[in-house]
């Protein structure tokens, strides 16, 4: 069964996050992802995640395919315009990708080729319209495709953002990636699922499956750096406390993650998971969250 | 110099409130700087609009709606006939728009094409808070301008990178979207919000090719 159809039917799908190696060769990552085999449904494979130049995930994505993985295509407006956005989707599809998640980018400043042109001549909503018209057999240009490619596509959503303007704009602007053809969502990582659930209970009227993202909080500072450096992401203090108080900092880490997946599970539909350079340690964490 | 052109009716009809009435407003310009057309083109747009079935509260001309100070001044004169209207009509350019959009708070549909700014780099700074693209959306984002107050000029809605309503490229700025939600919050439109922008036509945006291609078209005259 695909990812597609796990989600159709109600099941609680788990995810998880690879980036594309920073260089030619793919057999490390692909051995790396090995310690996910049977344990998660696909592959989120970002593009060029905060800005930071690596591998191109459409050809990434094909080679976890014929190593028999299930990849979610990220792509990113940051880097193409219209029609190299269009071309990518094509080829995509002919090499047989079925997911896709859409995202705005980064700014190209974040990351480590600050000098570069952004281009963004398309947005998130934009770029799903785009794939809606590509599957009716046309392009932005009304031009007539020869083979019509089909997709399952997604967006993101960031759920605890800190103003209230912020969470207003969220809701609306998922609402207009639901009507443009968005079918699940991913969100910014989740510590606050008392937060989560306020934010699904009005999220979950737009039908659209919604997995939330976690990621394990593998030392205090790193908890500290998140609250102070990336939006929309909050650590409560009695996390970091829990962290902080540990004898055995990892295996806390672990059963705070797990944790986390087992109170997600009844407030939405699945997981994706982001590793964050502890892929040895995150076979545990789901062994943990005993799904 | 500031180049203008009306926009189709039927675009500036679809932008307004149905059945609802608008008061007009135009401009003088500034010799030799811009034409937003005066008295002429502000008789000219009321009849063809009003050919079409919008009904005018009334109608004033502005000496330069750029300037706040002056359209604060000028809508006094005015006032009981715009409040009657829940929207504007106005015959600027998109700066124009944007000044006129802060002072007098409801929807401002713009009826001309901002299109290019030729010969006049000492007299614009960068703070010029019109990209030029020829196909203007302020009536829909509150009067502040997506392609200028968002580095990434997301046109329907912001990104996820705000943080305490800061812009993730620029953290001394706030977010433009942020500020077009406290805007259209402030006038009671967040239903705007919910409009799906297209694409930008690009080929309406870059002045330097428009301005190549009609020289080109002037040389082959010769």
């Amino acid at each position: 069964m695909v990812f597609q159809e796990k989600l159709q039917r109600g099941n609680f799908v788990i995810t998880c996050e690879v980036n594309p190696p920073k260089g030619a060769d793919v057999a490390e990552r692909l051995r790396e992802v090995e310690v996910f085999r049977g344990r998660v449904d696909a592959l989120s494979v970002t593009d060029g995640k905060s800005s930071v130049m690596s591998m191109t995930p459409l050809a990434f994505s094909h080679f976890l395919r014929e190593k028999g993985w299930e990849p979610i295509l990220n792509i990113s407006c940051r880097d193409r315009n219209r029609l190299a956005l269009q071309a990518d989707l094509l080829g995509a599809a002919a090499l047989g990708i079925q997911n896709v998640l859409v995202v705005t980018g980064d700014y190209a400043s974040m990351g480590d080729h600050p000098q570069a042109k952004p281009v963004f001549d398309l947005d998130s909503i934009q770029l799903l319209q785009a794939i809606q018209s590509l599957q009716g057999g046309q392009d932005l240009g009304k031009n007539v495709l020869k083979g019509r490619p089909a997709f399952f596509a997604g967006a993101t959503v960031s759920p605890i953002p800190n103003t209230e303007a912020a969470l207003e704009l969220q809701l609306v602007k998922m609402e207009k990636k639901v009507q443009a053809g968005a079918r699940f969502f991913q969100t910014q990582p989740v510590f606050d699922l008392g937060a989560f659930e306020r934010f699904m209970k009005r999220a979950s009227g737009f039908g659209v499956p919604v997995l939330a993202s976690v990621l394990p909080l593998k030392s205090v500072s790193m908890a500290r750096f998140l609250n102070k450096n990336m939006p929309g992401v909050f650590v409560p203090e009695g996390l970091i406390d829990e962290l902080g108080s540990a004898g055995d900092r990892v295996k806390a880490s672990v059963e705070m993650s797990a944790r986390i997946i087992r109170g997600l599970k009844g407030i939405c539909r699945g997981v994706h998971f982001i590793p964050a350079g502890w892929e040895k340690t995150a076979p545990a964490i789901i062994e943990a969250a005993k799904l | 110099m500031i180049s203008l052109e009306p926009r189709k009716s039927e675009d500036i009809i679809r932008e307004m409130e149905k059945g609802k009435s608008a008061f007009l407003i135009g401009c003088s310009g500034w010799k030799n700087f811009c034409n937003p057309g005066g008295e002429n083109q502000l008789q000219g747009i009321k009849k063809e609009m009003e050919l079409r079935g919008v009904i005018f509260t009334g109608n004033l001309l502005v000496d330069g709606l750029c300037n706040k100070g002056l359209d604060e001044l000028s809508l006094l004169r005015k006032f009981r006939q715009i409040f009657r209207a829940p929207q504007l009509l106005a015959i600027t350019c998109e700066v124009g728009l944007q000044a006129l959009g802060a002072t007098v708070g409801r929807v401002v549909v713009p009826a001309l094409r901002t299109l290019t700014v030729e010969g006049f780099e000492g007299l614009l700074g960068e703070k010029e808070p019109c990209r030029l693209c020829g196909d203007c959306l302020l009536d829909l984002s509150g009067g502040l301008c997506p392609l200028y107050f968002c580095p990434k000029g997301l046109l329907n809605g912001p990104c996820q990178g705000a943080d305490q309503g800061r812009c993730e490229v620029d953290s001394k700025k706030a977010c433009g979207w942020e500020l077009i939600y406290d805007r259209l919050k402030k006038e009671g439109r967040l239903a705007a919000l919910k409009h799906y922008a297209e694409p930008k036509d690009h080929s309406e945006i870059l002045p330097l090719i428009r301005l190549r291609s009609s020289m080109a078209l002037e040389m082959m005259k010769d």
